[in-house]
């Protein structure tokens, strides 16, 4: 897939994607919350734990009844790889592709922005930002969480 | 006593391995490597009834390996087509359990490529529609980077100790004949860290090859093999193990610590030896860093050492663990499917100890390993000279 949309413009700042999620029904209610600006993660009924990615059934205890629920948007960096070759062409290199672990717990990947590589830190406090890639695809990205990190002391 | 129908591979050939193999397809190439294998068992394309081998096409039913019953001019008694069944560890445990089953009595294993692999450049796993990861800019080379940065963090495993290892197995390639980049050494830790960046921590020279080349394999019964001109090779014993499909989710460092730790239990306890008795090591290496975390996990220095382990010739020729003499995936070949295949024929050329000079003298035992934890899963297999 490719952002072919003549009439659709990256707002400034923003790292564009030229490789687009392929949306599924399974799928489909995280990127139409993602477009309103709502993180949302799957959590099972039965045993209350959150997942990442949606699957059918709850990869931690099997059960088919799981449901959407409100995410905090927040979590930290378990790790990340600044990536210098364009995975595919058209994107925008040198860029973070990152491991972020949730607050609710799932890792997804991710990519982190609004930090410069030379402060990226393994455990760094980061919170989502949702950026609009294509028209009405808004991927959940990464920046580091304000007041949070800095006011550490050093 | 060896049981007479223990799997014992007679047979192996590998086509030219290079960047391009100009006017070549893939399914000539197979052609090639499948009649080159039967030929150096001392067998005929009669003989074969069993198959694990690519069909590329064209011709024939697209992927299916029962179109090899047609140039192997009989019946096929057991086949297997899946990509990753037709090489490497995994098609080798597979058909080496068929022959041991009764299922069939010699098969082959074997897979090839030529061309290119996409149209505009794009990263191998940069194109498996993988909705969660690729958008982000996700392919196979970071996936590995991930791992590699989470234990540089918690280990302090150095830039330097990678380098190392990516050094040392080009060197052996710069010096293997059969390499695709044979003569483009000798490299310094110094050439790898000056090499331009692909995902940190990986330069240029810590990442495989992508070229072109096939290969392929004979396994029969030890029974049969006693009758065969090749000096036999055993598959003494195997393991595997899948912690979830590949790429989708990231590879968790405290998870992928103990990635193989299973597989390396159940392989050493079938073939009744230790990982310190291997002679010789043909471990998986798409990335440099993967060599490093093979041998913590084959426990051979705990974990958070192996940066330091394979340092001081370690994985020389004439150190304590040579490894990847031929020049492995680094410096020798990366086709695909056919790298899987290529680490359990330097292994058994090793037990044949025909390999002159880049032979370890007096080898015994190998261990083979495929795939690694950016991709989530390990296999591995112990082969004995018989």
């Amino acid at each position: 897939m490719n952002t072919n949309d003549d009439e659709f413009a990256l707002a400034p700042g923003v790292m564009p994607t030229p490789t687009l999620p392929s949306i599924s029904t399974l799928t489909r209610p995280f990127w139409d919350a993602a477009a309103e600006g709502r993180y949302i993660l799957p959590r099972c009924n039965a045993c209350g734990r959150h997942f990442f990615r949606p699957e059918v059934a709850c990869p931690h205890c099997f059960a088919i009844d799981w449901a959407w629920v409100p995410a905090s948007g927040h979590g930290t960096l378990y790790s990340y790889s600044i990536v210098h070759k364009a995975p595919a062409p058209g994107f925008a290199v040198p860029l973070v592709l990152a491991v972020v672990e949730l607050a609710e717990g799932p890792c997804v990947w991710s990519n982190v922005v609004g930090c410069a590589h030379a402060d990226l830190r393994i455990g760094m406090p980061l919170q989502v930002r949702f950026e609009e890639v294509s028209r009405g695809i808004h991927l959940p990205r990464f920046e580091p969480r304000d007041g949070v990190w800095d006011a550490r002391p050093s | 006593m060896t049981h007479p129908r223990a799997a014992t591979i007679v047979g192996l050939y590998q086509t030219r391995q290079a960047r391009t193999l100009p006017g070549r397809t893939s399914q000539d190439i197979v052609i090639e490597a499948v009649k080159g294998a039967i030929a150096d068992a001392g067998l005929q394309p009669r003989d074969v009834d069993g198959a694990a081998i690519d069909w590329p096409g064209p011709g024939g039913a697209p992927r299916d390996a029962e179109n090899w019953a047609m140039y192997l001019q009989q019946p096929l008694a057991w086949v297997d087509s899946h990509h990753l069944d037709t090489a490497g560890v995994r098609g080798v445990l597979k058909a080496a359990a068929a022959v041991e089953a009764g299922l069939c009595d010699v098969a082959v294993v074997g897979s090839g490529r030529a061309g290119p692999f996409s149209t505009d450049g794009t990263s191998p796993g940069a194109n498996m529609n993988l909705e969660f990861a690729e958008p982000f800019g996700s392919f196979v080379m970071a996936q590995f980077a991930v791992v590699a940065m989470r234990h540089m963090h918690e280990f302090g495993t150095t830039p330097e100790q990678i380098a190392t290892v990516s050094a040392t197995i080009r060197n052996h390639g710069h010096v293997n004949p059969e390499a695709a980049m044979f003569g483009a050494g000798p490299y310094t830790v110094a050439d790898v860290l000056a090499s331009p960046m692909i995902a940190s921590p990986f330069h240029r020279l810590d990442c495989c090859l992508m070229n072109e080349g096939g290969c392929a394999l004979v396994i029969t019964t030890a029974e049969r093999a006693r009758d065969l001109p090749r000096h036999p090779v055993r598959v003494l014993g195997g393991g595997m193990e899948f912690f979830q499909g590949n790429y989708a989710n990231p590879p968790l460092y405290r998870q992928m610590r103990e990635l193989g730790r299973k597989a390396v239990a159940r392989a050493f306890g079938r073939a009744g030896v230790a990982p310190a008795d291997i002679d010789v090591f043909s471990l998986y290496d798409p990335v440099s860093f993967e060599i490093i975390r093979q041998f913590e996990m084959l426990g051979l220095c705990a974990e958070g050492e192996g940066g330091a382990f394979i340092e001081n010739g370690r994985l020389s020729l004439g150190g304590s663990c040579p490894t990847n003499l031929d020049g492995g995936m680094l410096a020798g070949s990366w086709t695909g499917t056919g790298q899987l295949t290529l680490k359990v024929i330097e292994g058994a050329r090793q037990l044949r100890r025909v390999n002159e000079h880049r032979q370890v003298r007096d080898a015994e035992l190998a261990l083979i390993s495929n795939a690694g934890s950016g991709a989530q899963h390990v296999e591995l297999m112990i082969l004995g000279r018989a």
